[in-house]
């Protein structure tokens, strides 16, 4: 996907609890092959509303990914299996009725054979469902020209009007906020396990905003409706993160510091970095509900993480992990015992003097010569 | 593997007791008597694993054995054994003449690393409820796997 996301330095993981965590992460995102033919689609889609013949034409449409596409923090969505790809179809359209604006996008996507049976009508935006892996969602956009720079309006076709919105200004301040964290880095000496795949471009920040997500879909899964919605999570993740350079340390601050940050009265306001007047939380105000189980829920989830990091046993700590993220735990947890096996047979396997596995025999840590465990 | 001949002559108890004051500083020897050694250390096999104490007794030539004084290892609350221990509780670490261990090696090198990877699987069985370090189960006679 052509992200904004530059190299950043990425999580070490040199903890059992971190490299748990990027494994957590990397099996909920999308592979290395669904982006590949997200990218695919998206560049295709993009070519055909651009194309001479096509009336958008000449409002010279540009397509880019918005959200956890554009930031890397895709997890999978509620009850089913297709992610979720926003993409913003950017249009240099003055004033313009919202709902013709819609019509004129889906018309031109149903005047093409291979999307006519994909199509899907919302209220922002139109939607295009992709065999069973994910499903696109196209959202129209024009400049607002008071506020220029990357501010958008957005229809609504409900309201019949349009929406603020800056879904690449909101993108930046993530990745600022991410960045924090190459102040901190720290070098590892020995590297303790082995670092799945996918894993390279993964910053903490990046890495807790995928936990919060799985995290509120395991706690809420009964509750749907109280849940905190993602862009709330997703900018108190970025305005609380201080630069830890690993997953566990980062998600742990940064919930204990949303707790901190709550008021004893009235509510906390989340408002979006990217348009402050915007209040990200306001559904609150409707919802008392909702807020208290955001209150309840994030100190339950302050006391959890605590508790997992006391060392017991692994199996302690995946019965912890497993409270919060769900059974997608069983999977990392075999995954890396896995890949540990694969490099004692590779002869890269080490122990340190304090007896912790390695995968990288040499300084300060012994190398585990070839064994077979024996007896029942 | 290649297979050791007896031609390698065994390495002499006080070059055992030296290379493991200088591989794991931590381990105490807890008594020596002509060919009779005993050591006491700890082994962490990951940083969210409990804390084990071991004890490694070698007599020159014969199997090291190796304990784990505590905590108690427990069976798993399925209700199933713990896999490759020997009768008396000790752990199986390798396979019996087949020259994965040979007196012409060092316990500090070759033993501490083994108990620190039985360990790991052993916490690991408990999570999983399968033995994921491969090995050999006498009774099966067939290499589990991996």
């Amino acid at each position: 996907m052509s992200s904004t996301l530059l190299e950043a330095p990425v999580s070490s993981s040199t903890r059992w609890l971190d490299n748990i965590l990027l494994r957590i992460c990397i099996g909920l995102q999308l592979t290395p092959t669904q982006h590949a033919m997200a990218e695919e689609h998206y560049l295709a889609v993009s070519k055909w509303l651009g194309r001479d013949e096509s009336p958008l034409a000449k409002f010279r449409p540009n397509i880019f990914p918005q959200g956890s596409l554009r930031i890397q923090t895709t997890v999978r969505p509620w009850f089913r299996e297709e992610f979720d790809l926003d993409l913003v179809l950017w249009l240099a359209l003055g004033a313009a009725d919202p709902v013709a604006v819609l019509n004129m996008v889906e018309a031109e996507l149903r005047a093409n054979g291979i999307y006519r049976p994909m199509v899907e009508r919302m209220n922002r935006c139109i939607r295009l469902n992709f065999a069973s892996q994910f499903h696109m969602d196209i959202l129209p956009a024009r400049p607002d020209v008071p506020l220029g720079g990357d501010f958008l309006l957005v229809p609504d076709r409900n309201l019949r009007d349009w929406k603020e919105s800056n879904p690449k200004g909101y993108a930046a301040w993530f990745e600022t906020r991410s960045f924090l964290r190459a102040i901190m880095e720290k070098a590892a000496s020995v590297e303790p396990l082995p670092r799945p795949q996918g894993a390279e471009n993964k910053t903490a920040l990046q890495l807790v905003v995928q936990l919060l997500k799985r995290w509120r879909y395991i706690r809420f899964i009964n509750t749907p409706d109280l849940a905190p919605i993602s862009i709330v999570l997703t900018t108190l993740a970025g305005l609380h993160y201080a630069g830890e350079a690993e997953p566990f340390d980062a998600l742990r601050n940064i919930v204990s510091r949303i707790n901190r940050s709550i008021p004893a009265s009235g509510r906390l306001q989340v408002c979006n970095p990217a348009h402050p007047e915007e209040d990200l939380s306001e559904r609150w105000d409707k919802e008392p509900a909702a807020y208290r189980a955001f209150v309840e829920t994030m100190r339950e989830l302050e006391s959890d993480l605590i508790a997992i990091e006391r060392p017991e046993t692994i199996a302690t700590a995946k019965k912890r992990l497993e409270k919060l993220f769900g059974d997608i735990v069983e999977r990392a947890v075999r995954e890396q015992t896995i890949e540990v096996e694969k490099a004692r047979d590779e002869r890269k396997l080490g122990v340190t003097r304090s007896g912790l596995i390695t995968t990288i025999a040499g300084a300060g840590a012994a190398p585990v010569k070839p064994h077979t465990f024996y007896g029942s | 593997m290649a297979r050791r001949t007896f031609e390698q002559p065994p390495i002499q108890m006080a070059q055992q007791i030296g290379r493991m004051r200088m591989v794991c500083p931590d381990f105490e020897r807890t008594s020596w008597h002509n060919d009779l050694v005993r050591w006491e250390g700890n082994l962490q096999p990951t940083d969210a694993s409990a804390r084990y104490r071991i004890a490694v007794e070698y007599r020159l030539r014969r199997r090291p054995a190796v304990t784990v004084l505590e905590p108690d290892l427990k069976i798993h609350e399925n209700g199933s054994a713990i896999p490759h221990r020997f009768g008396d509780g000790t752990l199986c670490l390798y396979l019996t003449n087949s020259g994965e261990w040979h007196p012409s090696m060092y316990v500090a090198e070759a033993i501490i690393p083994w108990a620190a990877h039985w360990l790991y699987h052993y916490e690991l069985w408990h999570a999983t409820g399968e033995w994921m370090g491969g090995g050999v189960h006498p009774a099966v006679k067939k290499a589990q796997t991996r």
